[in-house]
């Protein structure tokens, strides 16, 4: 095996998964050219390497990261190629991020029409993750918003992809193991004003969270819930509408920063290292509390004016927060359940955590629609994200947990969201996904990508790909 | 439970300390990469725990071939947390004997070899900010004695260079353990007639614990207060001493 160095083939990296609990060194590249991509594909090839596609790396677990890989980054790949306010197609490299997009177009009314929880994620992982935003009810998936991509394939070999394209809505929810997003063209939605109209309901119990989002969810665009993972459902709902007003001097992005201070005076990007004196369950449950007090002093069926960004990524504002569950990091749970069976397993796996004394520390609820990708996770019903804060001492335990829930959504005929997991089997994802999209995937990923160049940890846990040990697992 | 270190790699595995280190890190779990020259003791070990150690054929000496037979290995083993460099040669040197040529191979057995590795090894850790290399040194390196000025002068200048790379990476997610043995029952030793050696299995099973530790090490409390002495003595003390 040859394995000279080459000046496209960058240093080694250690790469992590956004929670900080999968890790893999890879050598690391950017690229900023489809001949640069080319020329790493076909490097990494002749010297018997595989290729790891990463965007942002803010998926939660193992999907960009393969220890010993050649990991092609996008963050350099990230330029508007062209942008037409007058009919909101807007022309962009895979790197870009959902931040640099709106700052981009805020100024001409335009706002991406999905974004997810974080606006730091890059357009090529969002598409390959097939990223979700609190719309999703309404609005679908990002990926349901793309007019034509182009992607190149392992084999150097570029095409454009329109969504009548077999291969779209398999690229789309791909997870980066079919081919690279070298391009895309999106569709920007119209706005008047920078703020939405948000209303806030709190809400008591599992009865009063599904009810609630069934009142409003054909009312409002977006519709989210926290839950408080100390208690039996109770929480604070929340549902926004874009302002329907002309406000001009909002849609900048000057009129989006938050301050960055908390209280006036505390330091957001410090605001971590105080959250970690919190993430142990006597702290988690205080600040719960906390939250749902505030929420029933503050909520409120009249709307309130919010901006856009304060609305849609508040987390981004608290710099490096997963970092306050360092060192044993976040593991998420976050799973899709049909509307007939979500009344009941959402609340067992809640109560499934508490009995085993591992509180989700985090909670949202979210309302889903099922979408066209091969390897969807979407369904008509509701999603929970329950984040856990992994330690040394409750490791196995949590992983026995996992296991345990998993097993509850899978005889419901749940689905798992693959950007925020970081434990399912290959037999767990294939009775997920269903065995026809599954065998359908390795299919298409044999026609595509015969030699196998294309891998994530992910991919090779979940029996989607091969990264070939000299060794059997331990 | 998972073991602390999944993927290990050590060199200069085919008897000995290295041997054992390789049989007692797979029984805990870890993936072990051996590579010593001879392929027969490799085989051994590899059949010992199928599937869980990868024999390797590799001279130390073949310095260049270092890098890529280190980035090699690390990705048929699916990662690379620990590095344990046991090469180590010791010819007999009679007592009026000065042969360059078993000097010579132990410089470059003992110290070249291991310097090519761990120039290897902490060019990728640095970068990664993690890992843990683990140098095998010798008490002998302590001093330069009458008896092995050769094998005395390739410790020292071992734990010399681990001690720097020691300091080097410790700032940046690297540990470096100098290990400093006495006398183990090893191939290595039998010749010299030591009553009190240590257990081979006894001297591998300190050498894992104390890997995490980034310090040089002894293997027992007393080696460490007597090598302190030996280490203190004027050398026109030493030099009446027969060792």
């Amino acid at each position: 095996m040859d394995l000279s160095p080459h000046s496209y083939i960058g240093p080694f990296r250690r790469l992590a998964g956004f929670g900080q609990t999968e890790f893999g060194d890879s050598r690391v590249c950017s690229p900023t050219s489809d001949d640069e991509v080319a020329t790493i594909l076909q490097t990494a090839a002749a010297q018997g390497r595989q290729v790891m596609l990463r965007g942002a790396g803010r998926s939660y677990g193992d999907a960009s990261i393969a220890g010993e890989t050649v990991a092609i980054r996008q963050d350099r790949m990230n330029r508007v190629l062209a942008w037409d306010p007058a009919t909101g197609t807007l022309d962009v490299e895979g790197g870009i991020t959902l931040e640099e997009i709106w700052r981009y177009v805020l100024p001409d009314g335009f706002w991406p029409p999905v974004v997810s929880g974080t606006m730091k994620t890059s357009v090529a992982g969002g598409l390959a993750m097939n990223i979700h935003g609190k719309n999703n009810w309404s609005q679908g998936t990002l990926g349901e918003h793309v007019d034509w991509m182009d992607i190149m394939l392992a084999g150097g070999e570029v095409r454009r992809l329109i969504p009548a394209d077999p291969l779209f809505f398999q690229i789309i929810s791909g997870f980066g193991l079919l081919g690279i997003i070298l391009r895309a063209r999106l569709r920007m939605k119209r706005i008047r004003s920078g703020s939405l109209q948000v209303v806030q309901r709190s809400v008591r119990n599992w009865q009063e969270q599904f009810d609630t989002f069934e009142e409003f969810q054909d009312r409002y665009e977006y519709i989210v819930s926290w839950v408080d993972g100390f208690h039996d459902g109770r929480g604070t709902f929340q549902a926004a509408n874009h302002h329907p007003d002309d406000e001009p001097h909002t849609l900048h992005a000057s009129a989006q920063e938050l301050s960055p201070y908390l209280i006036g005076f505390y330091p957001k990007s410090r605001a971590w290292r105080t959250l970690r004196h919190f993430t142990n369950p006597t702290g988690m449950r205080l600040l719960s509390a906390a939250k749902y007090r505030a929420g029933r002093l503050t909520g409120s069926e009249k709307a309130a004016q919010m901006p856009l960004v304060a609305f849609h990524f508040p987390l981004d504002f608290v710099q490096d927060w997963e970092r306050a569950y360092l060192p044993g990091g976040l593991l998420q749970f976050q799973v899709g359940l049909g509307r007939e069976n979500a009344r009941e397993v959402i609340p067992g796996l809640l109560a499934r955590s508490q009995a085993a004394q591992l509180w989700p520390y985090l909670i949202v609820m979210k309302r889903h629609r099922p979408d066209p990708t091969l390897m969807s996770y979407l369904v008509d019903g509701y999603s929970i994200a329950m984040d856990f804060h992994r330690t040394d001492l409750n490791a196995a335990q949590l992983d026995q947990l996992f296991k345990e829930m998993t097993a509850d959504v899978l005889a419901a005929g749940g689905k798992f969201y693959m950007a925020k997991d970081a434990r399912l089997t290959a037999d767990e994802a294939k009775q997920s996904l269903g065995e026809g999209p599954y065998h359908q995937f390795l299919a298409t990923k044999r026609e595509l990508d015969p030699t196998g160049l294309l891998v994530s940890a992910l991919g090779a846990r979940i029996g989607l790909c091969d990264i070939p040990s000299m060794l059997s697992s331990p | 439970m998972a073991p602390r270190y999944k993927h290990v790699i050590v060199v200069g595995a085919s008897a000995g300390i290295g041997a054992e280190l390789v049989l007692q890190l797979a029984a805990a779990g870890s993936k072990v990469a051996a590579l010593a020259r001879r392929e027969e003791p490799l085989k051994r070990l590899a059949a010992a725990h199928p599937g869980q150690v990868l024999p390797i054929v590799h001279d130390v000496t073949d310095f260049d071939s270092v890098p890529a037979v280190f980035e090699s290995v690390a990705q048929q083993l699916g990662g690379c947390d620990l590095v344990i460099y046991s090469s180590g040669v010791m010819p007999t040197v009679g007592p009026a004997e000065f042969d360059f040529a078993k000097d010579r191979q132990m410089f470059e057995v003992n110290v070249l070899g291991g310097i090519a590795w761990l120039d290897a090894v902490a060019e990728r850790f640095q970068s990664t900010g993690s890992g843990t290399i683990v140098m095998i040194g010798s008490v002998a390196g302590d001093r330069g004695r009458r008896g092995q000025p050769g094998y005395n002068a390739s410790k020292a200048a071992v734990a010399a260079f681990a001690e720097a790379l020691r300091n080097r990476l410790s700032g940046k997610g690297v540990t470096v353990t100098t290990v400093k043995p006495g006398p183990v029952q090893t191939e290595l030793v039998a010749a010299l007639g030591f009553k009190n050696a240590m257990p081979v299995a006894d001297a591998a099973a300190r050498i894992i614990r104390l890997a995490p530790s980034g310090r040089e090490v002894y293997l027992k409390f007393s080696h460490r207060v007597i090598f302190a002495v030996i280490r203190l003595m004027p050398s026109w003390i030493f030099r009446h001493i027969p060792i």
